[in-house]
C-alpha cells in the first residue's frame, strides 16, 4: 500500500512538471512569437509611414516646381524644374503603389502623377526643341499644381489618421469599392482631359482598326469557314468554337487542332480576319535552320495575301520562331503595320500569328517625298557612330506617324537604330540593339 | 514611343548571354535532360522514366544528390552536378544547328518575374489563359492608372493575391516562361484588359463591375 502511494505521488510530480515545463515553453515561445510579430508590424508600418511622407513631400514639391514654371524667365530653369517634376511624378508613383489603400483606391491619383510626369517630359521635348510654353500649357500646369498641392494635403491627413493609430487601409475604404468613397486619395478637382504628345495623354484612347472599317460582318460559321481555310483545309484535323469576345473588336474565339498542333485563335466578326493565332504547346523537334524557317514564314504571308512583306526581327524559343513582318508601300518600311509569325522549327508550319498592328494600321497612306536628302540625314548622326545602312520607313509615335530615314550604325561592338525625321531632320528616336544567338535583326 | 518599343523592339528584351556554359534547371528540357534524368533513376534518386522535361521532380532528385556528394545544393546542373553524375552536357548549339536540346530560357529580370506571375496566377489554366494573364500586367505597365514597370504592376500592393501569399516565390515551370515572352513579344488574348477575376473565386463585388471582355478558361478578362 506504502509503496504504491508512494510511487503515485511521483508520478503526479513528475506528470505536474513536465506540464509545468510546457507551459513555461509555450508561454516562451509564444512571447517570442509576438514579440517577433512586433517587430515586423513596426518594420512594415515604417515602410508604409515613409511611403506616406514620401509621396506628400513629393506631391508638395511637384506642385511648387508646378507654379515655379510658370513665373521663370529661363529655359534652363525650365528645363530642371520639368526633369524634376518628373523625377518626383515617378517617386509618388512608386510610394502610391506601396500603401496598401487598394489599388481601386490609388488608381485614379496614380493617373494623375502618370500624367503630370509625361507631359513634363513632353514640355521638356517641346521646349528644348525651340517651342514655347503657350496659353494652354499654362492652363495645364496651374490645374496640375492645384491638384498636386491638393491630393498632398489629402494624403496627409490620412497619414495622420494612420498615426493615430485608425487602420485606414483596412476600413470601409476596401470594402464599399466605389472610387469617389476615396476622397483623400483621389484628385477632388475635375481637372481637364490633358491632351499633349505622350503616351499617357487622353488623346490616346483604344486606337481604332482601320484595315477593318467597312468590312462585312461575317456568321460564326463564315468564320470557322475562313479560319480553317487560312490555316490549310487538310491540317486542321479537330475545331470548336469557344465563345465570342471583344478583344477589343468583336471576335469569335476558337481552338484548334492543325497537323498535330493544338491553337487558339481569334477571327474578328467584321470581315474574318485573324487577329491572332497561338500555338499551346512547344515544339522539341528541330529540324530547320532560321533561313528555313523566315523563308516558311514568307511564303505563308504571300500565299495569304499579304504581299511582299519585309522581316525586321527574328527570335527563337522552345523550337518556335517569332519572325516580325512589316508592311512595304513604294520601298518604304510601315513599322506600324506588323504581322508576328511563329513558325515551328519542326516542320515549317507556320503555328502562331498575331496581327493587331497591321489590322490597326494597314490602309494605304499618302507619303509626302522627304524634305531632306539622304546625305542630309547621315550628317545629322552623332559624331561616335559610322553609318552601315539607310532606309526610309515610317515609326509610330504616340497617336502619330512620322516618315523618317532609318540608319543602321555602329560605334564600336554597339549597333544602333538612328531614325532621323525626313521632313525636319529632327532625331526621333534612338535606339541600341541588344542582341544574342536567339534572336537577330535584319535591316 | 512606348508602341514603338514594343512595336519593333523585342530585342531589347534579350539580354545578352553572358555564359557559355549549359546549366540545367526546373523549366529546362531536351536530351540533357534526359541524360541527367537517366542518372538520377539509376542511382536511385528517383523512379520514373526520363521524360527530358525538368521539373520539380528532378529537381528535388538534383538536390538529394547534391547534398549526398557535398556539392553546393541549388537544384540545378551546371558542369559540377554533371560531371559528378557522369553526364557530359552537349552544348545548345548555334540557332539552327540540328540540336534537340531546347531549354526554356529566361531572358531578363522582368520576363523571370513575369513568368513568376503566370505560374502563380494561371498554372492549370489553358495555355491561351496564361498568355492573357501576362499580357494583362503588360496592358497595366502601358495603362496611365497603374505603375509604369512590370515589378511595379506586379507588387503594387493588393493587386494579386499570389504576392500576400507567397505564390509568386514558386519556380515557374517552362510552359508559363514560353507564356510570358508570348506576352512580351506582343500576343494578347483580351485585346488590352486591365483586370481577370475568377468568378468562383473572388468576393470582391467591384472587380465585378467591371466590363468582361473575354472568358478564357477559368478567368473572366476584363477593362
Amino acid at each position: 500500500m506504502q509503496k504504491i502511494r508512494v510511487r503515485d505521488r511521483d508520478y503526479t510530480k513528475s506528470a505536474l512538471f513536465a506540464a509545468c515545463a510546457l507551459l513555461v515553453g509555450l508561454l516562451a515561445l509564444t512571447f517570442k512569437q509576438s514579440t517577433d510579430v512586433a517587430t515586423l508590424n513596426t518594420r512594415l508600418s515604417g515602410i508604409y509611414q515613409k511611403a506616406f511622407y514620401e509621396t506628400c513631400e513629393l506631391m508638395e514639391g511637384m506642385s511648387s516646381n508646378l507654379r515655379k514654371l510658370l513665373v521663370t524667365g529661363s529655359a534652363q530653369q525650365e528645363q530642371m524644374l520639368l526633369s524634376e517634376i518628373s523625377r518626383q511624378a515617378q517617386g509618388a508613383q512608386d510610394d502610391l503603389a506601396i500603401l496598401p489603400l487598394g489599388e481601386n483606391a490609388v488608381s485614379a491619383t496614380i493617373k494623375f502623377v502618370n500624367q503630370a510626369g509625361d507631359f513634363s517630359t513632353s514640355l521638356a521635348g517641346r521646349l528644348a526643341g525651340g517651342g514655347a510654353i503657350s496659353t494652354a500649357d499654362t492652363q495645364t500646369i496651374t490645374t496640375l499644381s492645384e491638384t498636386a498641392a491638393e491630393l498632398s494635403v489629402g494624403l496627409g491627413q490620412l497619414l495622420t489618421r494612420f498615426e493615430a493609430g485608425e487602420n485606414v487601409f483596412l476600413g470601409a475604404y476596401e470594402e464599399t469599392g466605389g472610387e469617389q468613397l476615396y476622397p483623400l486619395t483621389n484628385p477632388a478637382t475635375a481637372y481637364p482631359v490633358l491632351l499633349y504628345d505622350g503616351p499617357f495623354s487622353d488623346s490616346i484612347g483604344q486606337p481604332e482598326f482601320r484595315a477593318l472599317a467597312g468590312l462585312a460582318s461575317v456568321s460564326q460559321q463564315d468564320a470557322q469557314q475562313l479560319l480553317t481555310t487560312f490555316v490549310g483545309v487538310d491540317a486542321v484535323t479537330e475545331i470548336t468554337f469557344d465563345g465570342e469576345s471583344q478583344i477589343p473588336v468583336a471576335c469569335y474565339e476558337f481552338s484548334l487542332v492543325a497537323n498535330g498542333y493544338r491553337m487558339s485563335a481569334g477571327v474578328t466578326k467584321a470581315g474574318g480576319k485573324m487577329l491572332y493565332l497561338l500555338p499551346s504547346d512547344g515544339v522539341t523537334d528541330i529540324r530547320l535552320n532560321d533561313s528555313q524557317a523566315v523563308d516558311a514564314a514568307r511564303a505563308f504571308l504571300i500565299s495569304r495575301g499579304f504581299g511582299d512583306m519585309k522581316e525586321s526581327y527574328y527570335s527563337q524559343y522552345d523550337g518556335i520562331m517569332t519572325v516580325n513582318f512589316s508592311a512595304v508601300q513604294d520601298t518604304v518600311v510601315l513599322y506600324p503595320d506588323l504581322v508576328k509569325l511563329q513558325v515551328s522549327l519542326a516542320d515549317g508550319m507556320v503555328i502562331g500569328m498575331e496581327d493587331g498592328g497591321y489590322l490597326r494600321n494597314h490602309v494605304p497612306r499618302a507619303l509626302s517625298l522627304p524634305a531632306i536628302s539622304e546625305e542630309e540625314a547621315l550628317s545629322r548622326l552623332g559624331g561616335r557612330l559610322t553609318a552601315s545602312t539607310v532606309r526610309l520607313c515610317v515609326i509610330p509615335e504616340n497617336a502619330n506617324e512620322y516618315l523618317c530615314y532609318e540608319i543602321a550604325a555602329t560605334d564600336g561592338a554597339d549597333m544602333y537604330l538612328v531614325y532621323i525625321d525626313a521632313q525636319t531632320g529632327a532625331e526621333r528616336e534612338l535606339l541600341q540593339v541588344i542582341s544574342d544567338e536567339n534572336g537577330v535583326l535584319v535591316v | 514611343m512606348k508602341k514603338f518599343l514594343a512595336l519593333i523592339l523585342a530585342l531589347m528584351m534579350l539580354a545578352p548571354n553572358a555564359s557559355a556554359a549549359v546549366v540545367l534547371e526546373v523549366g529546362s528540357s531536351g536530351e540533357n535532360v534526359r541524360k541527367v534524368q537517366q542518372r538520377l533513376v539509376q542511382y536511385g534518386y528517383v523512379t520514373g522514366t526520363p521524360d527530358g522535361k525538368y521539373g520539380e521532380r528532378t529537381r528535388d532528385a538534383v538536390k538529394e544528390f547534391q547534398r549526398k556528394n557535398g556539392l553546393l545544393v541549388d537544384g540545378r546542373v551546371g558542369p559540377k552536378t554533371a560531371a559528378a553524375l557522369g553526364v557530359t552536357l552537349s552544348s545548345g548549339g548555334s540557332s539552327g544547328s540540328s540540336s534537340t536540346t531546347t531549354s526554356a530560357k529566361i531572358v531578363s529580370a522582368d520576363h523571370r518575374l513575369l513568368s513568376k506571375l503566370v505560374y502563380a496566377e494561371a498554372r492549370g489554366e489553358p495555355y491561351k489563359g496564361q498568355v492573357a494573364v501576362a499580357a494583362v500586367v503588360l496592358n497595366r505597365v502601358a495603362s496611365s492608372s497603374f505603375p509604369n514597370t512590370i515589378s511595379g504592376v506586379i507588387y503594387q500592393s493588393g493587386a494579386f493575391s499570389c504576392v500576400s501569399n507567397g505564390q509568386i516565390n514558386r519556380t515557374p515551370n517552362a510552359t508559363a516562361i514560353r507564356a510570358a515572352l508570348d506576352a512580351m513579344n506582343g500576343w494578347d488574348p483580351t485585346g488590352g484588359c486591365l483586370y481577370f477575376y475568377n468568378p468562383s473565386g473572388t468576393s470582391d463585388k467591384w472587380i465585378r463591375t467591371r466590363t468582361v471582355k473575354t472568358v478564357i478558361g477559368n478567368h473572366k478578362f476584363a477593362v
